[in-house]
């Protein structure tokens, strides 16, 4: 996912901007405090406070090296050397007060080598190696023989436990192994299998939905990248399930998105944008329509225009549109729900 | 007064009691595929002076699902289901019911 930076005023203007720009509201959103504010005499900014923001990942990627440092500390004697490197670093840094987080990660200490046998040990016991360490199972050979093979096997589906008859100490290297190459599947291989079945459940849930409405409608739900799937429903008489202002629309999605929450495991689930017969890109395209005379305007007159409030998304619409013309910028004011965006001469 | 209970989209609605058929159709829907207990879906409608009042009853553990945070998802439903009622020509309004 792709970071942005942001400065304002205060915090929350700079994290305003940000999710002006990323397009989402602020729980979708991730913050890091780049710099805070500083304020001079008399209110005067000193200091623009600077964030740095990105689409929250629905699984967060796991820390793994920030463990491993902390993990390293005691022991050898090397990593001392680092660390005092690093430290010697942050106090540098600390006068600057914002720029202390920046130095920090630039200070990391090298990656230090580690003997093999205690990135064995390591990877088995930390539970963010969970997906590495079912590879280490694959590579040693299995304490019970058939044991692996068959987890693997059954491994997506079938709880443990299902072959009653076996010998106790067996089953359980099966219910095991079944557990982590299950896990692995889910961690490692980028979720291909969940998003598809996700994808499934929005498809069948929109169908059988337009169904009870008595329409008759086409259902297309498409992986937009990882973790976005998009559902188009397309049909005639589809205006009921739109409504005033898209308000029956933004109900459907948001039934849908809770429906395939519950779908997914926790925390897996796919973000969801719903359209019903083409409502949404035709108000994007109006949208941009718009912006573009306004823009045109504001060139014309080389007076700044502030538009009505807007959602998030729609705000996103405009400043995309505004970045392509030249001569003219755009920037957001006031808080949800009446944030809106003025159009101003560069 | 009609009490049909609505058990299951599949149920077949007899259009002549029902006073808000796909109304009920759709919420029936909508609720069953957020509840872990379909089964215990139970919708009643209550024909009122100011039109039908649709009864959603759900398992005990059911029901904060259906109402989801703040009523978000309770708001959903009824922004839905109204629209729905649109064909039916009656004006409905949900209840969930504990």
């Amino acid at each position: 996912m792709e970071w942005v930076e942001t400065t304002g005023r205060t915090l929350d203007e700079a994290k305003d901007a940000a999710l002006d720009q990323l397009g989402v509201a602020a729980e979708d959103a991730e913050f890091d405090v780049v710099e805070e504010p500083r304020s001079g005499l008399f209110g005067r900014v000193r200091q623009e406070a600077r964030v740095r923001a990105r689409v929250r990942p629905t699984s967060p990627r796991p820390k793994t090296d920030r463990r491993d440092r902390k993990r390293r500390v005691p022991g050898t004697t090397a990593p001392t050397d680092a660390e005092a490197a690093g430290a010697e670093q942050q106090v540098e840094a600390e006068p600057v007060m914002g720029r202390a987080r920046g130095g920090r990660r630039a200070a990391a200490p090298p990656p230090e080598p580690v003997p093999v046998d205690d990135l064995a040990d390591e990877l088995a016991s930390d539970v963010i190696g969970e997906g590495a360490a079912a590879d280490l199972d694959e590579v040693e050979p299995p304490p019970v023989k058939t044991g692996r093979g068959r987890g693997a096997e059954r491994a997506p589906a079938a709880g443990p436990g299902r072959r009653a008859g076996r010998g106790g100490a067996e089953q359980h290297e099966v219910a095991a192994n079944g557990a982590a190459t299950r896990r692995r599947g889910a961690d490692v291989e980028t979720d291909e299998p969940t998003l598809a079945e996700q994808r499934e459940t929005v498809k069948t849930f929109l169908e059988g939905l337009v169904d009870a409405f008595g329409a008759t409608a086409t259902t297309e739900v498409d992986e937009v990248d990882d973790d976005t799937l998009e559902a188009r429903v397309v049909g005639d008489d589809l205006g009921l399930l739109i409504g005033p202002k898209g308000a029956t629309l933004q109900a459907v999605q948001e039934i849908s998105r809770t429906v395939v929450q519950r779908a997914a495991e926790p925390g897996r689930g796919a973000r969801l944008r719903v359209d019903i017969g083409g409502y949404r890109e035709h108000r994007r395209e109006a949208l941009g329509r718009f912006t573009r005379q306004v823009a045109e305007q504001v060139l014309d007159t080389g007076t700044a225009v502030a538009l009505e409030a807007m959602s998030a998304p729609d705000r996103k619409v405009v400043h995309d549109t505004v970045n392509e013309i030249d001569g003219v910028v755009s920037s957001s004011e006031g808080d949800d729900p009446d944030r809106r965006v003025v159009i101003s001469p560069e | 007064m009609s009490d049909d209970v609505v058990e299951g989209v599949a149920d077949e609605l007899d259009d002549d009691e029902a006073p808000a058929p796909t109304a009920e159709d759709v919420l029936a829907y909508l609720v069953e595929s957020l509840v872990d207990d379909p089964d215990s879906v139970e919708i009643d409608s209550v024909e009122g002076r100011r039109g039908v009042s649709l009864e959603v009853r759900v398992a005990a553990g059911d029901m904060g699902r259906v109402i989801g945070r703040r009523g978000r998802m309770a708001n959903a439903i009824r922004t839905v289901v109204r629209a729905a009622a649109v064909k039916d020509g009656v004006a409905t309004d949900v209840d969930f019911v504990d």
